[in-house]
């Protein structure tokens, strides 16, 4: 018995003490697993929600842009209601028309995302633009948690309570909203936007190069161009300099824009010089070709050519008057003369040359007021600087189209001498050679270029607004996004 | 007095015995404390490489939005304008049409919301007057300098590189590397490269 009780005695406090330490211990290293295991789950829970955030946020954005890219679809059709939107946008300072377009559907594995799209019309530049303002919306799942990291609350901005835009409340479906605004503007009906633009090579001697608008009295003098009004518009294009390009210390009153080797001696460019330069030059296709947009199938029968004093007469703006010819060629003394269908009305006139448009000596085309004249030639161009009197004194009243050759065919147009030319040239597969210092009001489009003889070139800037109501298209000349 | 002495020979320990029950418990208590410390370092490094992740993330969404929206980008390398479609450079200068007309940074959304209407100068839209927006880096840390005013948009911990380039393509191509060291080691890093190539907005206008 007392055996016993002193066994108990020593032995029971020999056994209580080890046990306790190694349940201390064994709590110890589970808090502290269990800490850095919490830690980890709170990281990667934490970053987890940021991606997703992130990858929503991102998402939202996309939507936005989808949006407006399908009402720009609308606009470009004019299809606006056969699309599902209300009515077209009106006249600027009415209402905006909307359309809400449901992205997500039929995507598996996303959740919904939304584009909610306003567009109306702003007066701008003398012509009525479209404002398309679009929201993306992506739902968020997993709750309306904030992420841990300050910045990216103040990047993202998502709407997790109410929608920061309009201050409604999602309820219980917070979004990432991305809001756009893009200015799509009408298309002109000419393709002139700048004083020159070539597709290969580019060379001038002496001259500049410079704007002027005849819709706008300040920058120019009933409606001609006046160097005391001189604007800073006469940017020159190139896409490919062919390493020949030289612009001959000629002063270039605005940018020159060109790809390849660098143009020579541009020291006098007044504006910005810049590469990489594309601008599209599509090819002129004649009346007679049925993918042209201009496609002929009537015309007057008579003349069937022009070398002698002749008179055409002009029609209506929905009716132009068109005449088929196989060849211009006005001689010293003659005089061809484009005149109106009444006195005093604006009058339209169309002239096909299936050969070449030649002009030589005293020969001259009249060109009454009012009458708007447009050539589409066939062969090659050879006028001189005063062959062409155009009484209207705009640039847009004048086009002669070049048709585009097949590519093994050469194909040129030379201005020569003095004189006022008012008027654009469109020819993308013609060497252009422009010499005898000439005073060019207008824009040209060619294939090369050589500008001689101190020739100056005066861009009109009211070419491109020249149609732009909209019929022609829209095209998007500004992106902005509301990160707010 | 037999009883008592013979439980004393049977319960005590010997100073061998000590010896050795002590070192078998600190080589034990040494392997836990190394176990533990690897697990708090690998815990530790793990929640790094998400947190200099998360940071990439940010600044590729922050030049995504921004060169997306630009109007004009500019590539420098030590002020000096990087051209052609090679060469990298540290620092993207973008110019940003300023949407809101008060002079809040941008992204500071308490206040007004008010915004600039829109103009056409030679064909050229403009908001206000446009903000030059930079990125680059300084101390390891990647900045967002807009109009002057310069922000921290990841951490100096992560030790950034950024480089930029245009492709021939239109696209610009940002490249974001971290390379932190290693907790608990000293030759081991964190590191993670990443390029994102976006395409400016203004390249499908005419």
């Amino acid at each position: 018995m007392i055996d016993a009780l002193l066994r108990m005695r020593r032995l029971q406090p020999l056994a209580a003490g080890p046990s306790g330490s190694t349940l201390i211990a064994t709590l110890g290293v589970l808090a502290l697993t269990s800490m850095i295991v919490a830690t980890t789950l709170f990281e990667s829970q934490n970053r987890f929600r940021a991606s997703y955030q992130s990858s929503r946020w991102s998402q939202a954005a996309h939507a936005a842009e989808a949006g407006a890219e399908l009402a720009l679809m609308s606009a470009q059709n004019n299809s606006w209601t056969a699309d599902g939107w209300s009515a077209a946008p009106d006249d600027p300072g009415d209402p905006a028309v909307t359309k809400t377009f449901i992205l997500s559907t039929g995507v598996p594995a996303t959740g919904p995302i939304n584009a909610e799209v306003s567009v109306d019309r702003i007066s701008m530049s003398g012509a009525e633009w479209l404002r398309i303002r679009s929201r993306g919306l992506a739902d968020l799942s997993g709750g309306a948690p904030a992420g841990i990291d300050s910045q990216d609350v103040l990047l993202r901005k998502l709407s997790l309570r109410v929608d920061r835009s309009t201050g409604a409340s999602v309820g219980t479906t917070p979004r990432a909203i991305r809001t756009i605004e893009i200015l799509a503007q009408p298309r002109p009906a000419l393709p002139f936007k700048r004083p020159i633009l070539m597709d290969k090579r580019f060379t001038m001697s002496g001259g500049w190069v410079d704007s002027f608008d005849s819709d706008d009295s300040t920058k120019s003098t009933a409606g001609l161009y006046d160097v005391a009004k001189r604007q800073s518009g006469g940017t020159v294009g190139i896409n490919d300099t062919e390493g020949a390009s030289n612009i001959g210390s000629a002063f270039i009153y605005g940018d020159l824009k060109y790809s390849g080797a660098a143009p020579a001696s541009t020291g006098n460019v007044q504006g910005t010089i810049s590469t990489p330069f594309s601008d599209l030059i599509s090819p002129v296709l004649s009346p007679g070709d049925a993918a042209s947009p201009n496609y002929w199938t009537t015309f007057n029968p008579t003349p069937t050519n022009i070398t002698n004093t002749t008179t055409l007469t002009g029609g209506t703006k929905s009716s132009p008057a068109r005449y088929k010819v196989t060849s211009v060629n006005i001689a010293a003394g003659k005089v061809l003369t484009m005149a109106p269908h009444a006195v005093g009305v604006e009058s339209h006139i169309e002239v096909w040359v299936t050969g070449d448009f030649t002009t030589s000596g005293s020969g001259y085309i009249q060109q009454e007021a009012g009458v708007h004249v447009t050539y589409h030639v066939e062969g090659d161009v050879t006028v001189s600087g005063s062959s062409f009197n155009n009484l209207t004194n705009r640039a847009a009243n004048n086009i002669m189209n070049v048709v585009t050759p097949a590519v093994e065919v050469s194909q040129t147009v030379t201005v020569s001498g003095s004189g006022t030319f008012i008027g654009a040239i469109n020819a993308p597969g013609a060497a252009l050679t422009v010499s005898g210092g000439a005073e060019m009001s207008g824009a040209f489009i060619g294939k090369t270029m050589s500008i001689s003889d101190g020739t100056n070139i005066h861009f009109d800037e009211a070419l491109p607004r020249i149609g732009a109501n909209g019929d022609a298209g829209y095209q998007v000349s500004s992106f902005v996004e509301a990160v707010r | 007095m037999f009883a008592l002495s013979a439980i004393r020979r049977s319960t005590a320990f010997t100073i061998a015995e000590l010896l050795i029950g002590l070192g078998v418990t600190g080589i034990f208590m040494a392997g836990l404390v190394r176990v533990w410390m690897t697990l708090s370092y690998s815990g530790m490094n793990i929640a790094s490489f998400a947190a200099r992740q998360n940071d990439q993330m940010r600044v590729f969404d922050y030049l995504k939005r921004d060169i997306r929206r630009a109007t004009t980008i500019e590539i420098y390398d030590a002020g000096t304008l990087v051209t052609g479609t090679t060469t990298f450079g540290p620092e993207l200068r973008l110019t940003i049409p300023q949407y809101y007309s008060d002079s809040r940074e941008e992204d500071n959304a308490i206040g007004p919301k008010a915004t600039n209407t829109p103009t056409v100068t030679s064909g050229t839209v403009s908001y206000g007057t446009a903000l030059t927006v930079r990125y680059f880096t300084s101390g390891g840390a990647v900045i967002r300098d807009e109009a002057g005013a310069a922000r921290t948009v990841a951490s100096a911990a992560g030790a950034f590189v950024l480089a930029f380039k245009k492709e021939t393509t239109g696209a610009i191509r940002s490249r974001l590397n971290f390379d932190q060291a290693m907790r608990g080691s000293s030759t081991r890093a964190l590191t993670r490269q990443v390029d994102v190539l976006c395409i400016p907005r203004f390249e499908f206008q005419p």
